[in-house]
């Protein structure tokens, strides 16, 4: 391959950080050697990726040492733009990771904690941890707020948060959050300047609600989490809300009620309101969204309990309501259609679901008043094969006014318009 | 020329008119290009903004590159599909990959060509591409495979080479 010419070594000083920047920090580093040249390159890469310690070269008794060196030999204490820390730290099978004894999760902890400080001191700007524990057991980020002028973005992977450091308070800067597959260890999460947060596959407290403070934030997803649905805090520049729940959550009553069952054992109606005291607990915060998903299992029972004392959605152009909308007797559709006045598109995506819950006792209305949807253009329902929920949902769209000509049912196949007088 | 800028006229490429600039190559080679395609460069867009007569000089880059760069411009600046729906669009964004990836079966002189001309046209998609090729070339390789593949004349003592080894040591096994 060699071609006899020297063709990469005198490419622009910058081009070659940016080719350094794209490689995991051993490679980056190792080019040290090459020539006279390459000696200092390394220094002045705008990002590094750490990934480890497993297929480490040399063994795991390195890592340690080298992150700390990196981070310090930064030429000129150039800037990071990015840093991405990929570990993975193996405990098990008599193996010294880190420098560390067998087992002595903390030591390590204090160790990786240090780096996430120095990357800060670095003026990283973009910062991404991910530590994954072999045995698996949870990293704990240490309790301090992280402090930072410069951080604007900031992915958190597969570690356990605490309050301090879930206080954004101190990143005046950060605007974009991501948490995933995170145990979140805290009653509260603020930051006053985010505007994009995704939490995924977290795990929030079975008993107690964490408050989450955005006041800024514009697109939230919050998709697939445990524990406890979160207190939501009021977000007035809210554009678009994903929001899926899949079964993992302890909302939801042991006997099988929408309400308050009042039986001490079950924990998910006696522990309903925790910490705080409150009316409305989730939907409340979504109400400035334009753009609206929302899906959950019908027997979460927090966002038809929400509808009883929640304000309109003044703004909201489309809306997609998955499963739970199916129980108390379609109560949600009929709230969506009172309280969204500039509604264009409403999807609606209805699962089977159990009887008791299609029941209630009596604290949901029917609504009689007239349905504001003026803008209304279209209501998609999707769906496997036309069944008794998707009558049921014909039923209610007929009974409220909207014309046949802007109800569209969806099967996999495709389009068929409804006829409704297959009611 | 009865324009005041340089953009010299207009094609039906793709079935609608179309504004399109000219690009002259280091080696006098003119190429006719959508301006939607050229103005992925920002070297480019900041000289059409500016205006001119007779074409764009491109001074650094010779003509092979060049058409290189512009089949990338191309490619990349298609004209918008007319509705997109979800399924056409990531049919595209794997067309798109595999063009890329195609792009990049070149030898290594071309390679830093393309490098040099993305850096100094300012495409910053193709200049991300071409570095990430290079990188994945580096990854997992002892200095002596780097140094041969490209032509890096080793100017160490071997006491230097030593030295640096073991300040680094763990990274050099």
């Amino acid at each position: 391959m060699a071609s006899g010419a020297d063709r990469i070594s005198d490419l622009p000083e910058g081009v070659l950080h940016h080719i350094l920047s794209l490689l995991p920090a051993q490679d980056a580093v190792r080019t040290c050697v090459l020539a006279q040249s390459w000696r200092h390159h390394w220094r002045s890469a705008p990002a590094v990726r750490f990934a480890g310690c497993t297929g480490w070269a040399g063994g795991a008794y390195t890592f340690g040492p080298f992150v700390d060196g990196l981070l310090s030999a930064r030429r000129g204490g150039a800037p990071l733009d990015s840093c991405d820390f990929d570990l993975d730290v193996n405990l098990d099978l008599g193996r010294y990771d880190l420098d560390l004894g067998r087992y002595d999760v903390p030591k390590m902890e204090r160790r990786v904690n240090s780096w996430i400080r120095r990357a800060l001191r670095r003026q990283v700007r973009e910062l991404r941890f991910q530590v994954s524990i072999t045995p698996r057991l949870p990293f704990s980020l240490e309790d301090r707020p992280l402090a930072s002028e410069h951080l604007t973005r900031l992915e958190l992977a597969t570690v356990r948060g605490n309050s301090s450091v879930l206080d954004f308070s101190s990143c005046p800067a950060l605007e974009d959050l991501t948490m995933e597959d995170c145990d979140v260890g805290s009653l509260e999460i603020h930051s006053p300047s985010l505007r994009h947060l995704r939490i995924r596959y977290c795990l929030f407290y079975c008993n107690y609600r964490t408050r989450m403070s955005f006041p800024n934030l514009v697109t939230f997803q919050f998709i697939t989490n445990a524990g406890r649905v979160p207190l939501l805090e009021s977000m007035p520049s809210l554009e678009t809300a994903t929001v899926r729940y899949d079964h993992f959550y302890d909302d939801r009553c042991e006997n099988g009620r929408l309400d308050d069952c009042g039986d001490t054992g079950c924990d998910g109606c006696f522990f309903y309101y925790g910490p705080h005291d409150y009316n409305c607990v989730f939907l409340e915060g979504l109400t400035e969204a334009t753009d609206l998903k929302l899906s959950a299992y019908p027997d979460l029972y927090v966002f038809n309990r929400d509808l009883e004392w929640c304000p309109a959605f003044s703004k909201l152009k489309t809306l997609v309501l998955s499963k739970w909308f199916v129980s108390a007797d379609l109560s949600a559709v009929i709230w969506f259609l009172c309280h969204a006045p500039l509604l264009e598109k409403l999807t609606l995506k209805p699962s089977k679901v159990r009887d008791n819950l299609m029941k209630n006792d009596g604290s949901y209305k029917p609504l009689e008043q007239s349905i504001a949807v003026s803008h209304l253009q279209i209501v998609e329902i999707k769906c496997k094969d036309v069944d008794e929920i998707v009558l049921e949902i014909l039923k209610v769209l007929n009974a409220t006014g909207i014309p046949q000509e802007k109800i569209r049912i969806r099967y996999s196949a495709g389009y068929n318009f409804v006829h409704t007088d297959s009611t | 020329m009865a324009a005041a800028d340089s953009c010299d006229g207009i094609s039906t490429s793709g079935g609608g008119w179309e504004k399109t600039v000219t690009l002259v190559s280091s080696d006098d080679a003119r190429f006719e290009v959508r301006e939607a395609a050229a103005s992925l460069s920002q070297t480019v867009r900041r000289m059409i903004r500016a205006g001119g007569d007779g074409g764009i000089p491109l001074p650094k880059v010779d003509a092979r590159t060049l058409s290189t760069v512009l089949e990338y411009c191309n490619k990349h600046a298609a004209v918008p599909a007319p509705a997109p729906e979800s399924s056409s669009a990531e049919a595209a964004a794997v067309d798109l990959e595999w063009f890329d990836k195609e792009l990049m079966h070149v030898d290594l002189a071309t390679l830093c060509s393309l490098i040099r001309a993305a850096d100094y046209l300012e495409v910053a998609g193709l200049l991300d591409l071409t570095c990430k090729t290079v990188a994945d070339m580096i990854k997992s390789k002892t200095a002596e495979e780097i140094r041969q593949m490209f032509g890096i004349q080793n100017d160490f003592t071997p006491e230097e080479e030593e030295q640096l080894s073991r300040e680094n040591a763990g990274v050099f096994e």
